[in-house]
């Protein structure tokens, strides 16, 4: 550390001695050549060498004073070449740790988002504060709360699709926010289903071409409700089956869907006498439920919605039901 | 015969003179004295000494530069030779000389109709 502040503190300093000499050495010898010129000259008159030179020293001046006075000159101007040499190396230097510091800021931001697609990859290092929001009401206008709102958020940055999935209740009010989910500069669509007990699952679907998003009002009227029951092909009931309500057609043909990515934290599972109590349906919906299969995945499963109080059944190979363990 | 009094410099004088002195091409400082000397038929008394700290200062302005060469009698001398700044600076102090000495003549002139009239 000593030697590099020694290093340091001999850069800074004007190289004067040096400098002092070697301006010295040479104004020496230029006052040197002009004196024996002059005595030369003299001599040529026909002046003795001894006499031709003391003429000469007298014509010249005070040599100390000169020299002094010429070497002042070269030095200041070396002081003022040495200044701007360091403040040009100071300029470089801070360039350097500017470029440096840029360059390692780009490299973590890569690092933070490395196996994102480069597009996606592009748009969330861009604007990417656009929010969802709205309310949820029954139908008398009256807020719904603790509702569970699925959000979907779909965009396509640099030509590719990105989609997010987001879960969210509502209010107090029935109120529902979610910040900094879609780019406000960029095309978006979102989807939103409402999942609450004793109401129908009601959804909406926006495409919004760029700018900030409208609050949604979403209606939700009563439901009437049914038991779903999941039974193997000999007609026992399965128990622990996992079931996820995805999709309702009504009975004026409007579809209600809830999107899977966003349905995790709906997943029902079927009881000791394989039922589920579903009570997002109006008797005559059309409903559609995925169901988890032995192999791990989701397998969408329809009936209609019988009146309330009466059980729907669905029927699968016994051993094709995953009967994960309920945690 | 008595020798005809040498007039010694205007300050600031020396700078133009020395310009004027490299206007056709590179000198050493004795080669300046020596054309100094003719040139003003002896008339002028140039410190030889004072000529190289303004030759030093003016090369610090840009004025002019040198560099080492040959002498005609093949010694080590510093040569210097005007530069484009330079050349503007004579322009300068030519102009601003003549100026000087027409005013003053003017002045001189006057006195002597007033001392007429």
């Amino acid at each position: 550390m000593t030697g590099i502040l020694q290093v340091v503190r001999r850069y800074l300093r004007v190289p004067v001695a040096k400098a002092d000499r070697e301006v010295g050495d040479a104004v020496h010898l230029e006052i040197a050549f002009h004196v024996s010129e002059r005595a030369r000259d003299l001599m040529d008159q026909g002046m003795p060498p001894e006499k031709a030179y003391e003429a000469a020293l007298d014509r010249f001046g005070d040599i100390s004073r000169v020299t002094d006075e010429c070497r002042a000159e070269s030095l200041l101007s070396l002081i003022v070449l040495h200044r701007f040499h360091l403040v040009m190396t100071a300029a470089l230097a801070c360039a350097v740790v500017c470029l440096g510091l840029l360059f390692l800021g780009s490299a973590r931001h890569s690092q933070s988002i490395r196996g994102i697609p480069p597009g996606i990859a592009s748009m969330l290092d861009n604007d990417w504060t656009g929010g969802v929001s709205g309310q949820v009401v029954d139908d008398l206008g009256q807020p719904i709360s603790g509702a569970n709102v699925l959000v979907v958020v779909k965009t396509w940055p640099d030509q590719s699709y990105f989609q997010r999935a987001y879960a969210t209740v509502t209010n107090s009010q029935g109120g529902f926010n979610l910040e900094n989910v879609h780019p406000e500069n960029e095309r978006y669509a979102v989807q939103i289903a409402v999942v609450t007990a004793n109401r129908t699952i009601q959804s909406s679907y926006k495409s919004v071409a760029k700018g900030a998003w409208d609050p949604v009002t979403l209606r939700l009227p009563p439901s009437s409700g049914f038991t779903l029951r999941v039974e193997n092909s000999k007609g026992v009931p399965i128990a622990n089956a996992q079931i996820i309500p995805q999709q309702r057609i009504d009975s004026q043909g409007n579809t209600h869907f809830v999107y899977f990515d966003s349905a995790q934290s709906i997943i029902h599972r079927t009881d000791a006498r394989g039922t589920v109590e579903l009570p997002y349906f109006q008797a005559g919906d059309s409903v559609t439920v995925l169901l988890l299969n032995a192999s791990g995945e989701w397998e969408p499963c329809s009936v209609y919605a019988p009146a309330s109080g009466h059980t729907a059944s669905i029927r699968v190979e016994s051993n094709e039901v995953n009967l994960s363990k309920e945690t | 015969m008595t020798k005809p009094e040498r007039a010694a410099l205007l300050q600031g004088t020396l700078d133009m003179l020395i310009l004027k002195s490299l206007q056709n091409g590179p000198q050493h400082g004795y080669q300046i004295t020596r054309w100094l000397d003719s040139t003003s038929r002896s008339a002028l008394a140039v410190e030889e000494g004072s000529l190289y700290p303004a030759l030093h200062r003016m090369e610090r302005k840009g004025w002019i530069s040198s560099k080492w060469g040959r002498s005609d009698s093949n010694r080590r001398a510093k040569f210097y030779e005007l530069t484009g700044t330079g050349r503007a600076r004579l322009s300068v102090e030519v102009d601003a000389w003549q100026t000087l000495c027409s005013a003053i003549a003017l002045v001189l002139q006057a006195n002597s109709q007033e001392k007429t009239a």
